[in-house]
């Protein structure tokens, strides 16, 4: 998952957690704030009422009694209200036809002996749940009586869902809009986190492709600049130290071209007899001493090479290039070896062959480490072949370079193109195996910059065919 | 008459085997072991073609190539170059740009050093130095503006 993604993802859950939590606490403690409230009300009608009932009683006032019971019989839920004098009578009932009956029922017989407020609840003769409040009627010691009302449990219970409701809508509409702001924020804070991230991944791409003059411009001074700093002082570091490797190569490599240089002219002009008669043995002497110097110069080339293919800084001149008069370049190049050593030589390029985009002196020497390889593993009486087509699929030509010589292992194939890396020839078969170990790893660095591909077939003691593909012009 | 070169190189042995080898092929020889002692070699005895190498202890190959072709008296002797590295292409354009005629890799076969020579020889007598080849290519173009 992209960091934005995780972090946005991450933002939101713990949005949602948040809100959810706080709006379910909110609600329930809102329930139970409603609830204490409905009750306190309750409490505080029921108190009124005895009260009223104690000062009628004092005031023989039956009227202020009436009239009282008449207010709290309008109050929302109260289905009745009473005053039972201590034998259990109705006294005054907001039904006038119970006037005078005497509660015998279980709620009625526990109203009129509690000392205190008391709430019962119980299923009323129509059915429905009630709640009866009561509450003692007293004048100092005496008990007068008990007052009573009784509430519709379903009314109550409209009244708090109802009020309830407007609560859940808020809570809603408040959560909603917290959501909105905090997805947005999380967002803006993703993108905003996002940008020099991406910044920093597209400049730390471009250092690691050899793009070491690159600057990552970062500038906030959090963590990501710090990061961006470190990023470009490494840059920074890793272009000395290419300078310098650079420096390196070249200073060695022209420290070992002069004395091979004089190596070689010296013995040019011994063997060419300007210092004296020579006989057979200083001329073969000699001979093994000029191609061996020969051999270390390559050896230095193919190194350079490989250096600059690893730097990726190598130059391609390409160009349209028509591929058969280079092929019989090769070929005529190649002729005298071949003849040497009693190979057969050819080349089987069609004249539809298209022009493949190409630098011609890379490609010469594609060319000419192939087929060094494939003389040095064949044996005489055997046969080196150049190939080429135009690709089935794409828009590549192959170009196959085939010997019928020793073959590769099939659990050697995959090294032979890594540097360094000569195959042992099964013993005897091969005397000449010299080489640097680099030619094929220069051979495929070069056609891999061309954007090409190199493989190879091979069977032991059959032949080796090497093939690579070159885009087409 | 024999044509006179300047050959500019610090190592000893190079130099006495490109003198013996020019020597031999009939050119007239002359050396200097570093940069300022070869354009001072330039200055006095007026050679015909100049071998030079890249690196020399005092100043380096461009460097002498450059002030070779500035300078009045010396900027029509052609330059060979000869260098062991080439790290860029944009070396090798640096050298021609900044006036060699040529270049020779290190380490080189006297054969390829001769053949060189000849070469570069036979191109100046043939068109004469290529700056003036240059100026006459102006001088043509401005003329057919007009």
């Amino acid at each position: 998952m992209r960091l934005r993604t995780k972090f946005s993802f991450f933002a939101i859950l713990i949005l949602v957690v948040a809100l959810l939590g706080m709006s379910v606490i909110l609600f329930i403690f809102e329930k139970k704030h409603l609830l204490q409230t409905m009750r306190e009300s309750q409490v505080n009608a029921i108190k009124g009422l005895a009260e009223i009932c104690k000062e009628a009683i004092i005031s023989e006032d039956d009227l202020l009694l009436m009239n009282y019971i008449k207010v709290v019989k309008r109050t929302k839920g109260v289905i009745y209200a009473m005053f039972v004098d201590d034998e259990g009578k109705v006294v005054v009932h907001t039904d006038t036809n119970l006037l005078g009956y005497v509660y015998q029922d279980p709620v009625g017989a526990k109203a009129q002996n509690s000392e205190d407020l008391l709430i019962q609840s119980y299923k009323g003769k129509e059915g429905g749940e009630l709640v009866d409040v009561s509450f003692p009627v007293l004048l100092g010691q005496d008990r007068l009586g008990t007052a009573r009302i009784g509430f519709s449990k379903v009314v109550l219970n409209g009244i708090v869902e109802d009020t309830l409701s407007l609560t859940r809508r808020r809570i809603l509409v408040v959560t909603g809009v917290a959501f909105s702001f905090g997805i947005f924020g999380a967002f803006i804070l993703a993108q905003l986190m996002g940008r020099p991230i991406k910044k920093l991944t597209e400049g730390a791409k471009s250092i690691g492709r050899g793009n070491l003059e690159q600057k990552i411009l970062v500038k906030s001074r959090d963590e990501l600049g710090d990061l961006a700093g470190e990023f470009n002082r490494m840059a920074k570091k890793l272009k000395e130290l290419d300078q310098m490797k650079d420096d390196f190569v070249s200073s060695v490599s022209h420290e070992l071209r002069s004395p091979l240089t004089s190596i070689k002219g010296y013995v040019d002009f011994i063997l060419r007899g300007k210092a004296g008669p020579l006989n057979r043995k200083l001329i073969e002497y000699l001979t093994i001493v000029k191609n061996n110097t020969s051999r270390l110069g390559m050896f230095i080339n193919d190194i350079l090479d490989l250096a600059k293919i690893e730097a990726k800084r190598f130059d391609l001149g390409k160009e349209a290039l028509e591929l058969p008069p280079l092929v019989e370049e090769m070929v005529t190049f190649f002729q005298p070896q071949a003849e040497e050593g009693k190979i057969q030589l050819e080349a089987v390029v069609p004249t539809s062959i298209s022009l493949v985009s190409a630098d011609p002196d890379k490609l010469r020497q594609v060319f000419t480490n192939l087929l060094s390889n494939a003389f040095k593993f064949t044996p005489e009486g055997g046969k080196v072949s150049i190939e080429a087509k135009n690709s089935d699929a794409g828009n590549f030509v192959e170009v196959a370079v085939k010997d019928t010589g020793v073959g590769i292992a099939q659990e050697d194939l995959k090294k032979v193109f890594d540097k360094f890396q000569q195959i042992k020839p099964s013993e005897g078969k091969m005397k000449k195996s010299k080489g640097t170990g680099l030619g094929l790893a220069i051979v495929r660095g070069i056609v891999e910059a061309h954007g090409g591909r190199i493989w190879v077939e091979s069977e032991l003691s059959k032949g080796s065919n090497f093939i690579f593909t070159l885009p087409k012009a | 008459m024999k044509e006179k070169i300047l050959f500019i190189d610090d190592d000893p042995d190079i130099v006495r085997l490109v003198k013996e080898t020019l020597l031999d092929e009939g050119f007239d020889f002359v050396s200097a072991g570093d940069g300022e002692g070869g354009i001072k070699e330039a200055k006095k005895s007026h050679p015909d073609l100049i071998i030079l190498d890249m690196q020399l202890p005092d100043i380096d190959g461009f460097e002498v190539c450059r002030r070779l072709k500035a300078d009045e008296e010396c900027k029509e002797i052609p330059i060979i170059m000869l260098t062991g590295r080439f790290k860029k292409t944009s070396d090798k354009v640096d050298g021609l740009e900044g006036g060699a005629d040529d270049y020779v890799l290190k380490p080189f076969e006297t054969e390829e050093l001769l053949a060189r020579i000849r070469a570069v020889l036979r191109e100046y007598q043939h068109f004469g130095p290529k700056h003036l080849v240059k100026d006459h290519l102006d001088e043509l173009r401005r003329k057919k503006k007009d």
